[in-house]
């Protein structure tokens, strides 16, 4: 079903990863996180290399993404999955690879407390 | 004698409510077609104030600018959008207008010689949304261009960036006479020999943020009949119509731009700066600090008050400041001289900061294409300004001589002279 919110909100988002959003908003499943940060990286990525995403996963600043679209794909990602990353957490990441296992062991703990 | 460069404005470029080009505005300027309407944002039964010189074309809604329009095909590549405010949009617009007018190469733009000089509010709208952002989500969930995009500097900020300039880069804040002190300053530093090449920037945003606090001040008109208002000098004016967009000059050393082959539309000929010492809002009611500005002006420019063929008018249509301004002009030209006087204000819309840049851009149309632009609206002049020679119908006349006032919060006044070139 359209969230008018989510659409709003992540225009230019892969049909995939907009799904994946409106799914973990409903159900917080750990493993719609690959599909979700996976999307927002690509997103970012200039059009020429989209289908690059899955190489740009294994950086942090692989195809032109410099240290502002970090951060704006950072406030995307912590935007879907309504969750935060702390600087100390952001220093330790080397890939986006990294960043999809630390968001799904929060949504993990997120889900055991709930 | 003067030992000092020459300064020539040799490019233009505008988005505005009259027309998202040098040449749309020309042709609105000739045929007096207004750019006011009833603001789409302002349209709403509990808010007092309907009219604005909307900007046409653009869509930008919200902080999202995957979501923004723009309109004639007209693009920002993202890493320079992510960066700006609404009005860096139609500044960055603009300033392209500009370069390709000037006939400037990549090496001219982004040089050690060339700077810019800009002013604007910043953007009220960007900011509140981003600071709506940090107390409801959180400082970590903000965008880190939250500041840059929103405080005033937001122009010179982006604009040197995106554009690689190299030089002097200033933001002005002194209100509605931003740009005009800019335009000063650009004059100055060419005339000093400090820079070659000087982009004067003024700019503001257009929506419910940049216009409507002015109601707070009872300044807006709170008419809806876009035919008739805002009406400056006219007997019913009650306040000034607000407008958004981007001027931007290309003030150029004159051996600089004829080794070029530029076109030249004017010579910057001097300028003059004062203050009232009076009041916040408030104008000082018999334009004497205006009258220093302009005295100054003239003096600066080695032009004798006989020469002046047009000045084109702060005016608003606030029921004090236009008739504060005519007493200013009547206090320097007196009996010895009546210049043509108009304010295109009541065509485009107050531009706040973007004022000056607006309407030193306009004079120079009006000195290049050789016609006086007037006041339209204007049905029954207010006899306290009848002493002067207001232009009310489109006119033929050619100015070679032009002053363009500004005036702004604190009573902070700019003339600027203006002159058909000559070798």
């Amino acid at each position: 079903m359209n969230d008018p919110d989510i659409d709003e909100r992540f225009l230019n988002l892969n049909p995939q990863a907009l799904d994946a959003i409106r799914e973990y908003r409903q159900t917080h499943k750990p493993e719609l996180v690959q599909t979700i940060v996976a999307g927002i990286v690509e997103k970012y990525l200039p059009p020429e290399l989209r289908d690059k995403a899955p190489e740009a996963m294994k950086s942090l600043n692989a195809f032109g993404i410099e240290s502002v679209t970090l951060m704006e794909i950072i406030l995307d990602i912590q935007d879907a999955l309504g969750l935060d990353i702390t600087d100390n957490e952001l220093r330790g990441l080397k890939n986006f690879d990294d960043a999809t296992n630390l968001l799904r062991q929060k949504v993990q703990a997120l889900s055991a407390q709930s | 004698m003067s030992i000092l460069r020459r300064a020539v404005v040799t490019g233009l470029g505008f988005i505005s409510s009259i027309g998202n080009s040098r040449a749309e505005v020309l042709e609105s300027l000739r045929t007096q077609r207004s750019g006011i309407e009833i603001h789409p944002e302002l349209d709403r039964p509990e808010i007092p104030y309907k009219l604005a010189g909307t900007v046409k074309g653009f869509d930008i809604p919200g902080e999202n600018r995957d979501a923004w329009k723009f309109p004639n095909g007209l693009t920002i590549p993202r890493t320079v959008l992510r960066g700006l405010p609404p009005h860096g949009v139609f500044a960055y617009f603009a300033m392209n207008e500009a370069i390709t007018d000037a006939n400037l190469n990549s090496d001219d733009v982004s040089n050690p010689r060339t700077g810019m000089m800009c002013a604007s509010a910043g953007s009220t709208r960007t900011m509140y949304l981003s600071v709506d952002v940090m107390v409801k989500k959180g400082i970590r969930q903000c965008h880190p261009y939250g500041v840059s995009r929103a405080i005033a500097g937001t122009l010179n900020f982006n604009l040197v960036a995106a554009f690689k300039i190299k030089g002097a880069a200033t933001g002005f804040v002194n209100a509605c006479s931003g740009s005009a002190v800019a335009f000063g300053h650009a004059v100055d530093l060419v005339r000093q020999d400090r820079q070659d090449v000087v982009f004067v920037v003024g700019a503001e945003d257009c929506d419910l943020f940049s216009i409507l606090p002015f109601g707070a001040c009872r300044a807006l008109t709170s008419a809806t009949d876009a035919t008739r208002y805002p009406c400056a000098f006219d007997v019913k004016r009650d306040g000034f119509a607000a407008t958004g967009g981007a001027a931007v000059l290309v003030v150029e050393e004159l051996e600089h731009a004829q080794k070029r082959g530029a076109k030249i539309y004017a010579e910057a000929m001097g300028w003059g700066q004062s203050s009232d010492g009076y009041d916040v809002l408030a104008p000082e009611p018999n334009g004497e600090g205006l009258s220093r500005a302009m005295n100054e002006a003239l003096r600066d420019a080695h032009v004798d008050l006989s020469e002046i063929d047009y000045i084109n008018a702060h005016a608003t249509a606030t029921p004090l400041g236009d008739p504060a301004e005519c007493r200013g002009i009547e206090r320097v030209f007196g009996e010895k001289h009546s210049p043509f006087v108009s304010t295109t204000k009541s065509q485009t819309g107050h531009g706040l900061s973007m004022a000056g840049a607006l309407e030193a851009g306009i004079c120079c149309l009006a000195i290049k294409e050789k016609f006086t632009p007037p006041s339209i609206n204007i049905t029954e002049l207010d006899p306290e300004c009848a002493g002067l020679n207001i232009v009310a119908a489109p006119n033929d006349h050619a100015p070679r001589v032009v002053m363009s006032n500004s005036s702004a919060f604190g009573g902070s006044n700019v003339s600027l002279v203006l002159r058909e070139f000559s070798a």
